[in-house]
């Protein structure tokens, strides 16, 4: 009789218990599971639509291979120094000025990125969120891209010759298909009437992109490469890059003439 | 003789009518609440595996792409990008010699010429027949839009009895 009296309020009290203290709590963690789901489903997706848009993209890049070569000749992939030689002395020959020297300096990282996933320049490992198991947020370690920026090398040359030919040989400079900007010009006129000419210019060149840790960047959410710039660089730059042939190597004596 | 009930209404009720004393509803709801707990277990469980396996496809297809051709796309963007602000900038240094021949007078010549971009500016070194041509050479750099501010250095006769001079400019 007694254990009946009682039996109801603690089955009310186990009842409250179970409500409180263990469904609640599972169901919340159920929410929860239910919405890392979705939104893993959701990244997925995302990740499909990237994965379409890279093959897209990678379609548009081989259709454009004269593209290509116009953009990594206005932006090499390294200094070339070989090639700013090459140039500079098809400029003089086809201006008619004599080139009497060239001093190239190392280069200069310049500090202003163009774009960059995050601040920092070197590869810094990220751990993402810990997950419902424990574990990596999303399985995939977060690295951040190293997308390098703008170097330049500095090049000092000096030229000897008529006012003419000084002046065409800058305009042909200014002109070159490989980015550079004139930072001085500095003219002295020798006796003979010559202009000698010292110039200093700045060669950009940017690294290739070694490697990518992450799709974040805004050219994965499109199917095509906007390539107005490449027609601009054709319209404002005339100068073509000096085709520079190899030389016959090999010899004997090297120090013989 | 009268009959007396003995039992108590609330015993007699239960043992025809089992829900009525509140022991089988509360016996119910508790049952009803387990097999809700369990259920969520249960959908936990498989929303847990549905998760693995989701998240394992994202991480497999991550690396296949990461791995293959997005690195070429992205190294073609960044020249493309970084192009695009490079192309608009202008060389003034042809600009320079285009301007100082509009300029220059017809009896004076420049014996010197530095320009500096970033500065944006031009000196000069220059020789005229007399002091007349100098301040004639002065007013025209003055009145020449494509230069900021003229300023005169120093100015006096050589050994050949002309005048040299020298001149700062400031490029708009």
């Amino acid at each position: 009789m007694k254990i009946k009296i009682l039996l109801v309020p603690i089955l009310l009290l186990l009842i409250v218990y179970l409500l409180v203290w263990v469904a609640a709590p599972q169901f919340s963690a159920l929410k929860n599971s239910y919405n890392l789901l979705k939104a893993e489903k959701n990244k997925l997706q995302e990740l499909k639509n990237k994965a379409e848009n890279v093959n897209s993209l990678v379609a548009d890049l081989s259709d454009n291979t004269e593209k290509q070569k116009v953009i990594l000749a206005y932006l090499p992939e390294d200094e070339a120094a070989e090639e700013i030689i090459n140039d500079l002395n098809a400029i003089a020959n086809s201006s008619g000025v004599l080139i009497s020297g060239i001093a190239i300096s190392p280069s200069e990282q310049k500090s202003e990125p163009a774009q960059q996933t995050m601040s920092s320049a070197k590869n810094e490992l990220l751990r993402g969120e810990e997950d419902i198991f424990g574990g990596m947020g999303m399985g995939v370690e977060m690295q951040v891209d190293n997308i390098p920026n703008i170097s330049d090398v500095s090049v000092d040359f000096q030229i000897t010759g008529s006012y003419a030919n000084v002046k065409s040989s800058l305009e042909k400079l200014s002109k070159l298909k490989r980015y550079n900007k004139i930072g001085s010009v500095n003219i002295t006129k020798s006796e003979s009437g010559l202009l000698e000419t010292s110039i200093a210019s700045n060669f950009s060149y940017l690294n290739k992109v070694d490697g990518i840790y992450s799709l974040n960047n805004s050219i994965f959410s499109q199917t095509r490469f906007n390539t107005s710039v490449i027609e601009k660089i054709n319209e404002k730059l005339t100068t073509g890059i000096a085709e520079l042939s190899a030389g016959t190597a090999g010899k004997s004596d090297p120090f013989a003439p | 003789m009268t009959n007396i009930n003995l039992l108590a209404q609330e015993e007699h009720g239960s043992s025809k009518f089992p829900f009525k004393n509140g022991v089988g509803m509360v016996a119910s709801v508790l049952l009803l609440v387990v097999l809700v707990y369990l259920g969520m277990i249960f959908y936990q469980k498989r929303l847990d595996a549905q998760f693995k396996v989701v998240n394992q496809s994202y991480v497999s297809e991550h690396a296949v792409l990461t791995k293959g051709s997005a690195g070429n796309i992205l190294d073609f963007q960044n020249r493309l990008t970084n192009a695009e602000e490079m192309v608009k900038k202008d060389d003034l240094s042809v600009e320079n010699f285009s301007q100082l021949e509009k300029t220059m007078l017809a009896g004076d010549y420049l014996t010197s010429y530095n320009y500096d971009a970033e500065a944006k500016s031009i000196s000069l070194e220059g020789v005229a027949s007399n002091l007349v041509d100098v301040a004639k050479q002065i007013r025209e750099f003055k009145e020449n839009e494509y230069f900021n501010s003229v300023q005169i250095g120093n100015i006096g006769l050589n050994e050949s009895g002309n005048v040299d001079f020298s001149i700062s400019l400031k490029i708009k």
